[in-house]
C-alpha cells in the first residue's frame, strides 16, 4: 500500500517532486481564494460587468 | 477597468483588466488548436485513407473559416468574456444562452483532460527511453503537475498566461516547418518524401470513407472559436479579435496541410490511421536526434498550450454564466489583485484532473467535439439573429464579414454533414450528450432560470435591437 514511498531511481524522485509541487500550488490557491473571499467584500468581488470597446462608445446606451 | 479607490479603502469595482493585443489572442486560438496536429486527425486517414483525409481537410477548413469569419464579426461588437454564450444571450435568449456556455465549458475542460493526460503519456514515453523501467513510472503526478502550473499560471495573470502561451505554441508550430523543411530539402535526413510510393492517391472507402473522415477532421482546428473568450480582456476588441482569429486560422490551415504532406509522405496510410502521434513517428523516421527531439518538445508545448487556453476559456465562460446568475453568483468573482476569475479557476481544476486521471481519451475528446460541433450549429442561426435585430449600419462593427448569407448557409450544411459523419462512428455518444443537454436545459428551466438577472445582464452599449 505504501509502495510510493519505496524509491527506486531518480524517476521515483521526480515523480514524488511532482506530487509535492503539485499540491503546493493547489494549496496556494485555495489558501488565496479563502483569504480574497474574507478580506474583499461578496459584492465588490462580483461586481464586474461587460466590457465596452471605445469602437462602440459614441453610441447610446441600451440602459 | 472601472475601478475606483477610495482613500486606499477597498475598491469599489473589480473588472477583468484589458492587457492583450492581437498577438495573445493568436496565441489563445492557434494555442489551443495545435495539438490536434500532433494528434487525433489522422484517425481520419484510418476512416477515408489518406487523399479522404486531405479532402476532408480541406472541406472541414471551410467550416472553420466560415466559423472564424461569423465569429469575428459578432464578437467584433461584443467586448465581454463568455464568447458564444454572451452572443447568444443578446442574440436568442436564455435557454441557448445557458446550453452554448455548458457547450463551451465541457468542450474545453474535456479538451483539457485530454491534453494533460497526452502529457503525463509523453513523460512516460521519455523516460521509458530514457532508461526507466516498463510500467513502473506513474503519470499521475505528472497529469497533476501539468494542470496545477497552468491554473497557477491562469490564476496569476491573464498576460503572462498567453504570453507563455505564444512562446510554447510558436515553437510548436515552428517544429512542424522545420520538419517538413529537413524533408523537402534532405537536411539532416536522407530519407525522403514518397506520397505516389505510399499509395495516397486512391480512395479506399471510396466517398463515404471521406464523410467518415469528418469527424477526425474537426481535430485540426477544433478551439479556433475560443478566441472570442479574451474579447472582455483585450485592448481595442473591435480590431483585435478578428485579427487575431483570422491570422489564427491562416496559420492553422498552413499548418494542417504541412503537417498532412509530411506524415502521409513518411509513414503508410495503413499505420498513419492508428499513430498515436503521427508527427512525432514522422520524425522517427528521419533517423536524425535533432528532429526526433525537436517534435517531442513540439508535442509536449502543442499539449501544454492547448490545455493553458483550454483553462483560460472554460474559466471565462464559466465566470460568465456565473455573472448572469445562470450559475451561482459566487463564481462572478474577480481577484483584486491578478483580475482573473479566480473562482471559476479553481473550481474547473478537479474536474479535468479527474478525467486526466481516469485517462478515457477517446470519449473524454469525443464529448469536447461534440460539444463544440453543437456550438458551430447555433452560430449560422446566430448570425442570422444578429443581422436582422442589429443590420449593417445600425451597430459599429470592427469587421464584416463578406458574401453573407453564404458563409452561414455552408457552415450549417457543413455541421449537418459532420452530424451524419459523427453518427456513423460515435452514434451512442451523440444520442447520449443529447439526452444530457435536455437534461440540463430542463435543470435550467426549472430550478435556475428564477435566479438570473433577466434585464440586468444586458449591459453592453449597443442599441436598441430592431423592432424592439
Amino acid at each position: 500500500m505504501l509502495d510510493f514511498l519505496q524509491f527506486r531511481g531518480p524517476w521515483d524522485w521526480l515523480q514524488a517532486a511532482a506530487w509535492l509541487v503539485s499540491i503546493a500550488l493547489l494549496g496556494w490557491m485555495v489558501l488565496d481564494a479563502i483569504r480574497t473571499g474574507r478580506k474583499f467584500n461578496e459584492d465588490v468581488l462580483a461586481s464586474s460587468q461587460e466590457g465596452v470597446d471605445e469602437l462602440l462608445q459614441h453610441h447610446d446606451r441600451v440602459r | 477597468m472601472v475601478d475606483t479607490t477610495v482613500g486606499g479603502a477597498q475598491p469599489t469595482k473589480i473588472n477583468l483588466v484589458k492587457v492583450l493585443g492581437p498577438v495573445h489572442v493568436w496565441a489563445l486560438g492557434v494555442g489551443i488548436v495545435l495539438v490536434g496536429e500532433f494528434m487525433g486527425w489522422n484517425f481520419s486517414v484510418e476512416k477515408g485513407g489518406a487523399l479522404g483525409s486531405l479532402i476532408a481537410c480541406w472541406i472541414i477548413g471551410l467550416l472553420y473559416t466560415c466559423v472564424a469569419m461569423l465569429d469575428s464579426e459578432v464578437t467584433s461588437t461584443v467586448a465581454a468574456a463568455g464568447g458564444q454564450y454572451t452572443q447568444a444571450k443578446h442574440t436568442t435568449g436564455p435557454l441557448m444562452a445557458f446550453n452554448v456556455g455548458l457547450y463551451l465549458v465541457l468542450a474545453y475542460t474535456m479538451l483539457e483532460a485530454a491534453d494533460i493526460f497526452v502529457f503525463g503519456d509523453l513523460v512516460r514515453i521519455a523516460a521509458e527511453n530514457l532508461g526507466a523501467e516498463q510500467g513502473t513510472v506513474d503519470t499521475r503526478p505528472f497529469v497533476l503537475l501539468a494542470v496545477s502550473v497552468l491554473a497557477f499560471l491562469n490564476y496569476r495573470g491573464v498576460f503572462m498566461t498567453l504570453t507563455v502561451n505564444f512562446l510554447i505554441t510558436a515553437v510548436a508550430f515552428i517544429s512542424i516547418i522545420v520538419l517538413v523543411i529537413a524533408y523537402q530539402f534532405g537536411i539532416g535526413t536522407s530519407e525522403t518524401l514518397q506520397h505516389g510510393g505510399l499509395g495516397m492517391g486512391e480512395l479506399p472507402y471510396g466517398w463515404m470513407g471521406v464523410l467518415a473522415a469528418f469527424q477526425f477532421a474537426i481535430w485540426y482546428y477544433l478551439g479556433i472559436e475560443g478566441t472570442c473568450q479574451a474579447a472582455e480582456e483585450v485592448r481595442s476588441c473591435g480590431r483585435s479579435l478578428p485579427l487575431g482569429t483570422m491570422t489564427g486560422m491562416i496559420t492553422l490551415l498552413i499548418a494542417a496541410a504541412l503537417t498532412w504532406y509530411v506524415c502521409s509522405g513518411t509513414l503508410p496510410w495503413e499505420y498513419l490511421g492508428t499513430a498515436l502521434a503521427p508527427l512525432y513517428d514522422a520524425s522517427l523516421m528521419s533517423g536524425s536526434t535533432f528532429l526526433i527531439v525537436l517534435l517531442w518538445v513540439g508535442t509536449v508545448f502543442s499539449a501544454l498550450a492547448s490545455a493553458n487556453g483550454c483553462i483560460n476559456d472554460a474559466a471565462r465562460a464559466w465566470f460568465s454564466m456565473g455573472r448572469d446568475r445562470y450559475l451561482p453568483e459566487y463564481f462572478a468573482a474577480v481577484h483584486p489583485v491578478y483580475r482573473t476569475p479566480f473562482r471559476a479557476i479553481i473550481f474547473l481544476i478537479p474536474i479535468a484532473a479527474a478525467f486526466g486521471f481516469l485517462g478515457l481519451l477517446a470519449p473524454v475528446v469525443t464529448f469536447s467535439i461534440l460539444s463544440g460541433l453543437l456550438g458551430y450549429t447555433f452560430m449560422p442561426i446566430n448570425m442570422f439573429r444578429f443581422r436582422a435585430k442589429w443590420p449593417l449600419g445600425s451597430i459599429k462593427r470592427g469587421y464584416v464579414h463578406p458574401f453573407h448569407p453564404l458563409p452561414a448557409i455552408t457552415l450549417l450544411v457543413l455541421c449537418i454533414a459532420t452530424y451524419v459523419a459523427v453518427y456513423l462512428g460515435f452514434g451512442t455518444q451523440l444520442l447520449a450528450m443529447m439526452v444530457f443537454y435536455v437534461v440540463a436545459s430542463i435543470w435550467f428551466v426549472v430550478f435556475r432560470y428564477k435566479y438570473v438577472r433577466r434585464g440586468d445582464q444586458f449591459t453592453m452599449a449597443w442599441p436598441r435591437p430592431k423592432g424592439y
